[in-house]
């Protein structure tokens, strides 16, 4: 936060934050599960059929919100508490991570990553506090997918933060120039693109839920509104990945202030987006299931890729 | 070689010829005479325990063995008086009789000595003892017990597995299945696991048994029984009902025209395109590529708009009878069975060709599921299943039946035993299937469709084997009198292939498990699977413990 | 290996192979066995259709002065035996499939068909149109028998043919 200002504007600033942090967060909480049904669309036409609606995701979230909230019976405690904290990070995340407006909330890639994480986190600590061993097994996937990719994750922040000296997401942002031109940028980039396909359970990774596998794994101890907070706190947390990689690679600042600044910004970044998942979608479509193993092993390449970006990016480049 | 000869060079006696192919062997003692007969390397095909009562106050156990190489069946019998029946079990010689044995004990009570596991097969745990449906005197529409008023059900069981070097761990079974959402039909497997490794597996099923056998001794008669036997299964019906008129056919010596033959083939090769098209489609789904079922089972549509045409329906084609088949193929509708193939044959093989580049699916199906010759052999497998382990039976070419006894049939076979090689040789039969149903198209005969025949002559053997898409197909039947079968026995491929199953199990992964259930293509589609999880010590499990178990 | 990932999502172009029934119909192909009608201007009655049915489908029994042949459409399979072996070629299978009801009595036809009874001793044994069928392959001086039932036409064959070897009773 700017320092030296005069009271009234400080105020207005703080206002004007919150209330774009607000809109922000309503806006994902349709905007998500729309772009799951885009993403249905996508799959059901390269597979030659006709498909859902794109507004499907969103009755089927409205429907389940109706019905009364199930969870198994013999369950620990943390699987109750669950749904609910699940929830409550995500739209913490969404109210954190800047979206459709550009909320000036000073936010970090620490804090972002560690609201994205502590999202997957409850709903995997759920999972597992299960007494059905399908879920179990699939929290267990879960958990080590997490581990994995969030090593990832973490490498790409860390060569960010030595390349720019900063963590703030509006500084740092966009991290790929051409002057300066740092080469470890480009893996960054790439790494957290990877690792927003990861957390929005594409194939080959998405092995947690893994239907013939597992029959919905990590989510089949849940029924009627808990299921659907968890649905959606999982679109919730992969639309925000995919708003993450768009802020730090999308030069804002060309876009100008003002109100027209605003608009143009709602825009490119509802096209990009959309533009991203549909993309991830495509790849998603053709590709079969790895075992946990392989996924594991996929992306201890990435992470070897992410520490290659670190080394480089602390030496300059 | 025939009958006769093989009579000659064994210099077996007490046996005869029942037709040009099946030697009879009424043994006194069952298991000299097996391991007598074990010398010359035959596969166990069926076994069929009968009450002949009726006849001659005897229970007998038919045993027939499969000599692939010489297209000959050797039935060995023996027989054993009333009450209290019983019979030296042969399972020690021949593995595969172990179930075969066991389903006559429980279906008719013979006892068989020495049997390694002489526990229920196909009736419920909790059905009264005392009771065999299959014996004469027991009516086939008596209810022996109201299923609601048992209140004793079985409690879980505990069981402890010593895994690991010298760590002893206690497993808790969890009853799952065998209904389940996430099973498509009720069966039930105990997978018993560490972390994500397999270290035993165990089947159990029979849930859909529906009292075929039963049915078709008591109230159908000869030409209503292929509309029952074309139920038995929802993707090779055809093959059933075709076995069964081939049994009846050979036991009575009818002469089915030629043309009717060409009809059977063509309708078989068309079921077989679409049984393998529908497997390589739940293949995809299980290995996470959806797009590869979909775009199976579109080609698979023009199939069945195919049979439909041909037929009058998708599926149960309705079209045999004892002594030939009901419709006739035209013109116009030997040129849609071409269109469909060409249509098919290309998109097929250019949707494998990018299979084959997929990495993700290779290294799921690569060394997965290793089921080596000789198990397969000992086990009885057959089909697809057998030919992937290098064991090289088809019957369409070791016992030519219908159209294929005019054509040369290529038999595709690998050595991989795995998961990859299933894939691959049904890939190689499904290009076959379209090469034939081109060739029987271009060269039916004209002639009839069915032949003339009087009654038909009682208590004769008759064996119909066909070659399923998942295998031998073996259809045993002793005729009866006034237009009824005295005993009828269908064994279906996928009997002989679920017992290779927990081998092929142990030691792999949980993830591999559907793909590797899948790949024997059974016909209860067990896609599914039943998780026990291994707890160190106890039933709670921490979260360390479990993130531990990868 | 990436030639083929877009190999498959080019399949998007191209037109979704979805059949939009029931919102359009469907057609089915010639000889498709649907629901099988029996003509009531046709049946004789004979029960050759019940004998043949696989799963007991058709039946036939007498009520009152009638003999009734019953379809039950819930036990058919289709298989068209019926229609085999029908010899007048009163059953015969539809192209209908679309047979969902909520009410069993649509699942249901019945032919009713009026007895004739024996000229000597009164039972009824036969469909009077049964009799006229036979009726019309006899020579004229025979059709009397054909109005007799089984056991009567026995005992009179009998006496006849007793009267014909000189049996004088």
């Amino acid at each position: 936060m700017s320092t030296g200002v005069t009271d009234g504007v400080a105020v207005e600033q703080m206002i004007y934050t919150w209330v774009f942090a607000l809109v922000n967060a309503l806006v994902l909480l349709v905007y998500a599960p729309l772009l799951d049904g885009i993403g249905r669309k996508i799959r059901a036409r390269i597979q030659r059929r006709r498909g859902p609606s794109i507004l499907q995701t969103i009755y089927d979230l409205r429907k389940l919100y109706c019905m009364p909230g199930i969870i198994d019976g013999y369950s620990g405690r943390y699987a109750r508490y669950a749904p609910a904290l699940t929830m409550a990070l995500a739209i913490m995340a969404g109210l954190i991570i800047p979206s459709f407006l550009p909320a000036d909330t000073g936010c970090d890639l620490i804090v972002a990553a560690y609201l994205l994480v502590a999202v997957s986190i409850a709903l995997t600590y759920g999972s597992l506090s299960m007494s059905i061993p399908y879920s179990v097994v699939g929290g267990c996937r879960e958990a080590s997918l997490m581990m994995a990719s969030e090593l990832c994750f973490a490498g790409a922040i860390a060569s960010i933060a030595a390349a720019y000296g900063t963590l703030y997401i509006a500084v740092a942002s966009p991290i790929i120039r051409l002057d300066p031109f740092k080469p470890s940028m480009i893996i960054a980039a790439a790494v957290l693109a990877i690792i927003a396909y990861v957390e929005g359970l594409n194939l080959p990774f998405e092995i947690s839920e893994a239907e013939p596998e597992l029959a919905g794994g990590a989510l089949i101890g849940y029924g009627g509104r808990t299921l659907a907070l968890l649905m959606h706190s999982s679109m919730i947390k992969e639309t925000l990945f995919i708003a993450l990689l768009v802020d730090l690679l999308f030069p804002w600042s060309i876009l100008g202030t003002g109100p027209v600044g605003l608009v143009l910004r709602i825009a490119v970044f509802t096209v990009l987006t959309t533009f991203i998942y549909m993309v991830m979608r495509m790849l998603d479509t053709v590709y079969g299931r790895y075992t946990p193993r392989q996924a594991i092993r996929a992306l201890k390449r990435v992470g070897l890729a992410s520490i290659i970006a670190v080394i480089l990016a602390s030496i300059g480049w | 070689m025939r009958c006769d000869e093989f009579i000659a060079k064994t210099g077996l006696v007490d046996a005869e010829c029942v037709d040009d192919s099946t030697v009879l062997v009424r043994a006194k003692n069952v298991l000299e005479t097996a391991e007598k007969l074990a010398e010359y390397g035959p596969r166990y095909s069926t076994g069929v325990g009968i009450d002949y009562r009726p006849i001659n106050r005897s229970y007998l156990m038919h045993h027939v063995l499969a000599l692939d190489k010489d297209g000959l069946f050797i039935v060995l019998e023996a027989s054993t008086g009333d009450p209290e029946p019983s019979i030296k079990s042969i399972t020690p010689v021949y593995p595969a009789a172990n179930w075969h044995e066991r389903e006559a004990m429980d279906m008719l009570g013979i006892r068989f000595e020495n049997h390694p596991e002489p526990y229920r097969l196909i009736l419920p745990d909790d059905w009264p003892e005392g009771v065999y449906p299959l014996r004469k005197d027991y009516p086939y529409d008596e209810k022996p017990y109201d299923p609601r008023s048992i209140a004793d059900r079985a409690a879980p069981r505990y069981f402890s597995a010593k895994t690991g070097v010298g760590e002893k761990r206690v497993a808790a079974e969890i009853p799952l299945g065998p209904y389940h959402p996430a099973l498509h039909e009720p069966e039930y497997y105990e997978l018993i696991v560490e972390g994500e490794r397999i270290v035993e597996a165990r089947y159990r099923g029979f849930y859909v048994h529906r009292g075929m056998e039963k049915l078709a001794e008591s109230r159908l008669t000869y030409n209503q029984i292929p509309f029952l036997a074309e139920r038995i299964c929802g993707i090779c019906g055809y093959t059933h009902a075709t076995a069964y008129c081939q049994a009846v056919e050979k036991a009575a010596d009818i002469r089915v025209p030629v043309r009717a033959e060409y009809i059977r083939s063509i309708l078989l090769e068309i079921e077989r395109l679409h049984s393998h098209l529908l497997w390589f489609g739940v293949a995809f789904h299980l290995l996470g590529f959806d797009t590869g079922f979909m775009i199976t089972w579109r080609l698979r549509e023009k199939i069945m708009d195919l049979a439909e045409l041909l037929t009058g329906n998708r599926k149960t084609y309705g079209l045999n009878l004892v002594g030939g088949v009901r419709r006739d193929i035209d013109e116009a509708k030997a040129r849609a069975v071409l269109e469909a193939l060409d249509y098919i044959e290309g998109k097929f093989k250019a949707l494998i060709k990018q299979v084959k580049d997929m990495g993700e699916i290779i290294a799921r199906t690569k060394n997965i599921g290793i089921l080596t010759r000789d198990e397969a052999r000992k086990l009885g497998a057959v089909g697809p299943h057998a030919r992937a382990s290098g064991v090289d039976i088809d019957v369409r070419r070791d016992y030519p039946y219908a159209a294929y006894k005019y054509v040369d049939v290529n038999v595709p076979v690998m050595d991989g035993c795995d998961v990859l090689s299933r894939i691959l040789v049904r890939y190689e039969e499904t290009l076959e299937s379209i090469r034939l149903l081109r060739v029987f198209i271009r060269e039916i005969p004209a002639g009839g469709l069915m032949a003339e025949y009087g009654d038909i002559p009682e208590l004769r053997i008759g064996i119909g084997v066909t070659e399923a898409p998942r295998g031998e197909d073996i259809h045993y039947v002793v005729t009866g009198r006034e237009n009824k079968i005295y005993r009828w026995r269908p064994r279906a491929p996928s009997y002989m292939n679920l017992a290779t199953v927990p081998y092929m199990l142990v030691g792999e992964k949980l993830a591999n498990a559907p793909i590797i259930i899948a790949s024997i293509d059974p016909c209860f589609s067990c896609t599914d699977h039943v998780i026990v999880i291994d707890v160190g010590s106890g039933r709670k499990m921490s979260l360390m413990k479990a993130l531990r178990m990868i | 290996m990436v030639a083929s990932r877009i190999a498959f999502i080019s399949e998007i172009k191209k037109k979704p192979v979805t059949e939009q029934y029931p919102y359009k119909p469907i057609s089915v192909p010639e000889g498709f066995r649907g629901k099988p009608v029996i003509d009531p201007e046709k049946c004789i009655g004979c029960g050759a259709c019940v004998n043949a049915c696989p799963p007991g489908a058709l039946s036939i029994y007498d009520e009152g002065n009638y003999r009734v042949v019953k379809l039950f459409l819930g036990r058919c399979i289709f298989c068209g035996r019926c229609q085999d072996v029908c010899p007048m070629g009163a059953v015969r299978l539809t192209d209908m499939f679309e047979l969902a009801s909520l009410s069993r009595d649509d699942l249901v036809q019945e032919v009713r068909l009026l007895l004739e009874k024996c000229s000597l001793c009164g039972k009824a044994f036969a469909t009077r149109r049964e009799v006229r069928h036979v009726e019309e392959k006899l020579d004229p001086e025979q059709r009397w028998l054909a109005h007799l039932c089984p056991r009567c036409r026995a005992l009179v064959s009998a006496k006849m043919i007793g009267y014909a070897r000189g049996c004088n009773r």
